[in-house]
């Protein structure tokens, strides 16, 4: 339980060996580097910009390869979208790919691939738009070019909606004696028609037309039958289309590179860290400075491998700066470890204060199991914990915090006869075991008791909230801030047991011999709490407002407490919800011919789906009683979480030997 | 038995459904219509931005749970259906409300609140569990609705 100690340490290095250096440390990953403008040394040293990288365009580039190959790819079905798929590769293997793999020519023919799939893509919709044009037209038995207007007669195409052929005729009658209208086609509303007038009556006839909204149509450039337009047109997708298709199986065969795109990318993503990196790095004209953070622990293994690799470098401790605190990581046990997930979710202490972390721990741990209560699920999800971290490689840390909320699920879920939701009536005879088994490990039934339930998981709100403020009351005293301690702490803590034991005497939960002791401790504090919270300040009245003020915050923990009431309903919604989906599945049971499948199919996925969202459900909500009632009474955090110069691999994972 | 009050009872199991449910699904188009923007960008992320599209969905199964809870309490499946008056009718119904109504908009808001948790892990995906912690906030209203509905119906006392 602690946090783990740091040294600051400077490093100085011949200049010549700078990248030399910078690779060691990215290999080793063990100093956080620090920016050396920010500090005292910066007047007499010269720090690098770095502006373009080269390397960052070159990774960039394949990391757009790799996304271009991606849609090649056979897919794994949507599953696909949660592995990271990460390539497993040795150290040696890495540098020989990246030292012998061609990678710009493949880089090369997957771009010319993409770009004339967009030109033909393009292509295709401008035909696609064509054909639709023309379709109209398709019953004309005249070139397109022949319909043109000559010295005497002029002609429009175009189209009439909404307004019937006929009606535009009877207008045109009426200011017309030339005209010739021929309809092409007609469909429910739309009609495209071809119209010839004298010039003379040019302004009249274009007027009728105007008013029945007549779409002029031009099809300048165009010669020929429509009907063999089109046939050209579907001619040349057919042709575009089998080129993609072409395209498309290159592209499928391109595939196979995608492995060692995404070493490379991997390399020169490093490379491109590495050079940003030298921006941290001071320079005289012959010296190089680093100054970082590393583990306490670590220093001597540093030192050495500094120094075997660069004969005349030096690393010294150094002492921070005035007001300059370490960064923060965590240091726990293994079987603290897992939780730390929450604690770097919520932030990092500062370097003075507890890891709130093992404090956290069991309450979280418990809070999870109570949100489930199904031993079926409990051991669904320890299974499944334990198979994930055979088949994954990282995100170890949660998956343990989940195997460890499996086993409290476990602990609820039988205590309270949770298993699958089946009820003494749904288990069928063959499970008898589980039965008796469920039959002598339960306590008590929370749906037909849930008082008991409810009052539960405000006790034990109650004791996590106290739990809270004696932390920092210790914290108080270790500051030797005693008044703090005995006013802001000590004072609560006796008002709020005292009120709870009172209330519990009154209404004969427990006995009432001491009733009058619980009532005189609560009045005693609350009057502490009055004159004494308040310690700033002389003016009497000031100071008996803001103590009154501060004992009105009695509310707050009321608040508090009944935010644990969640556990209640998010356990009995589990619950409920695998009785609701056995109930259904015993109905699909029913189904003639099906019904065993059926049943089957719907116990799968119903209780998958329920482990699933109650799962989430039950760390969200474990998680946010620990940030919102239980670490505001004696965390303040903001510490900056350390970040070692290391490594950092997008798609590739080093492992040491091949497997 | 009067057959009013049971419909009454019923009134109340459904609306609890109903309501949740509806306010859920809303939710979820919210929550879901940001994602399908930012997979548009980076498809990857659909794993990630699952849980936040998922998260307004729950006000639906606490719905759900009220309405079976009613259905226990009045022993619909099964057939020992208990008797009861048009009074505790009403009570089932007035019982059934928190959960349907602080459902409701507990998970319209959820979903705008997750869709914003969408944009934040778009921009910053290491932080999307903080997005997700916000939109529990959101939600804790709908599981004190849930708590409400299942003291009311538990003091309830049929038969």
């Amino acid at each position: 339980m602690a946090l783990m100690k740091m040294q600051k340490v400077a490093i100085f290095f011949p200049r010549s060996d700078r990248d030399r250096l910078l690779s060691l440390l990215q290999d080793e990953g063990r100093v956080e580097m620090l920016d050396l403008k920010e500090s005292s040394v910066a007047e007499d040293v010269e720090v690098s910009e770095v502006t373009s990288v080269e390397a960052d365009r070159i990774a960039s580039d394949v990391k757009r390869a790799i996304e271009d190959l991606h849609e090649f790819e056979e897919k794994g079905g949507i599953l696909g979208g949660f592995g990271g798929g990460r390539v497993i590769v040795t150290k040696d293997e890495f540098e020989n790919i990246v030292r012998d793999f061609d990678f710009e020519s493949v880089l090369k023919e997957i771009e010319e691939l993409e770009s004339r799939r967009t030109e033909l893509r393009t292509r295709l919709t401008h035909l696609e738009s064509f054909i639709a044009r023309l379709e109209p037209w398709l019953n004309l038995d005249v070139p397109l070019e022949e319909i043109a207007s000559t010295e005497n007669v002029a002609v429009v195409m175009g189209s009439l909606t909404g307004r019937s052929p006929q009606a535009l005729a009877k207008a045109l009658a009426e200011v017309s004696g030339t005209y010739v209208m021929e309809v092409v086609s007609q469909q429910e509303r739309q009609a495209h028609l071809i119209l010839w007038y004298h010039r003379v009556e040019a302004e009249v006839v274009e007027e009728v037309l105007r008013r029945n909204d007549f779409e002029a149509e031009t099809f300048e450039d165009l010669k020929g039958l429509p009907g063999e337009l089109t046939a050209e047109a579907n001619r040349e997708i057919a042709g575009i289309n089998s080129e993609l298709e072409k395209l498309r199986a290159r592209g499928a065969e391109l595939v196979r590179h995608k492995p060692r795109l995404m070493i490379v990318h991997d390399y020169f993503d490093q490379e491109a860290h590495k050079a940003h990196a030298q921006a941290l790095v001071g320079t005289t004209e012959r010296v190089g400075v680093i100054q970082g953070w590393v583990r306490r622990h670590e220093f001597d293994q540093l030192v050495k491998e500094v120094t075997s690799a660069i004969d005349s470098a030096e690393v010294l401790k150094i002492e921070p700066e005035p007001g300059e605190s370490p960064p923060i990581e965590l240091k726990n046990r293994w079987i603290i470890k897992p939780f730390e997930v929450i604690t770097e979710l919520y932030g990092m202490p500062h370097a003075r204060e507890v890891d709130p972390t093992p404090l956290a721990a069991p309450f979280f741990a418990l809070f999870f199991g109570f949100c489930l209560t199904d031993a079926g699920y409990g051991i669904v999800l320890i299974i499944l914990s334990l198979l994930l971290m055979k088949y994954l490689r990282t995100g170890h840390k949660l998956l343990w915090l989940i195997f460890a909320g499996g086993l409290t699920t476990i602990f609820m879920g039988a205590i309270t006869g949770g298993w699958f939701g089946l009820t003494e009536e749904t288990i069928p005879p063959w499970l008898g075991f589980v039965a008796t088994l469920r039959r002598t490990l339960m306590q008590f039934d929370p749906l037909k008791n849930p008082m008991l339930m409810f009052g539960i998981a405000l006790a034990l709100g109650f004791i996590q909230v106290t739990f809270g403020l004696i932390i920092e009351m210790i914290e108080n005293f270790r500051a030797r801030d005693a008044l703090a301690a005995v006013f802001d702490q000590i004072s609560w803590i006796v008002l709020l047991w005292s009120a709870v034991l009172f209330g519990a005497a009154k209404i004969g939960a427990i006995e009432q011999t001491h009733i009058s002791v619980f009532k005189w401790a609560a009045i005693g504090a609350a009057i502490a709490i009055i004159g004494f919270s308040h310690r700033v300040g002389k003016n009497p009245v000031v100071r008996l407002g803001w103590g009154l003020y501060n004992l009105y915050g009695i509310t707050g923990y009321l608040g508090d407490v009944l935010s644990y009431a969640r556990l209640l309903a998010l356990g009995l919604a589990t619950g409920g919800i695998a009785m609701v989906i056995n109930a259904v599945a015993l109905m699909a049971k029913g189904i003639p011919g099906v019904g065993y499948a059926a049943m089957i199919l719907v116990l799968a996925g119903g209780h998958t789906l329920n482990i699933a969202v109650n799962a989430l459900g039950g760390f969200v909500h474990s998680a946010r009683l620990q940030y919102v009632e239980f670490y505001p009474k004696f965390f303040e955090g903001g510490g900056k979480r350390f970040k070692p110069f290391a490594r950092e691999l997008k798609y590739t994972h080093l492992v040491e030997k091949a497997s | 038995m009067d057959p009013i009050g049971l419909a009454i009872a019923i009134f109340g199991a459904a609306i609890s459904a109903f309501l949740a449910g509806t306010g859920s699904a809303v939710g979820i188009a919210t929550a879901a219509q940001t994602a399908d923007g930012v997979l548009s960008e980076d498809p990857e992320k659909f794993g990630k931005l699952l849980i936040l599209v998922a998260l307004p969905g729950t006000q639906g199964i606490y719905g759900l749970l009220g309405t079976f809870l009613v259905i226990q309490k009045l022993g619909l499946v099964g057939g020992a259906s208990v008797g009861l008056n048009l009074w505790q009718g009403f009570q089932i119904f007035f019982a059934s409300l928190p959960v349907a109504i602080a459902g409701l908009f507990s998970a319209l808001h959820q979903g705008k609140t997750c869709a914003a948790g969408v944009e934040l892990t778009a921009k910053r995906p290491d932080e999307m569990m903080k997005g997700v912690i916000y939109a529990a906030m959101v939600e804790t209203y709908a599981i004190f609705g849930l708590v409400a509905t299942i003291l009311l119906l538990n003091g309830i006392k049929l038969g």
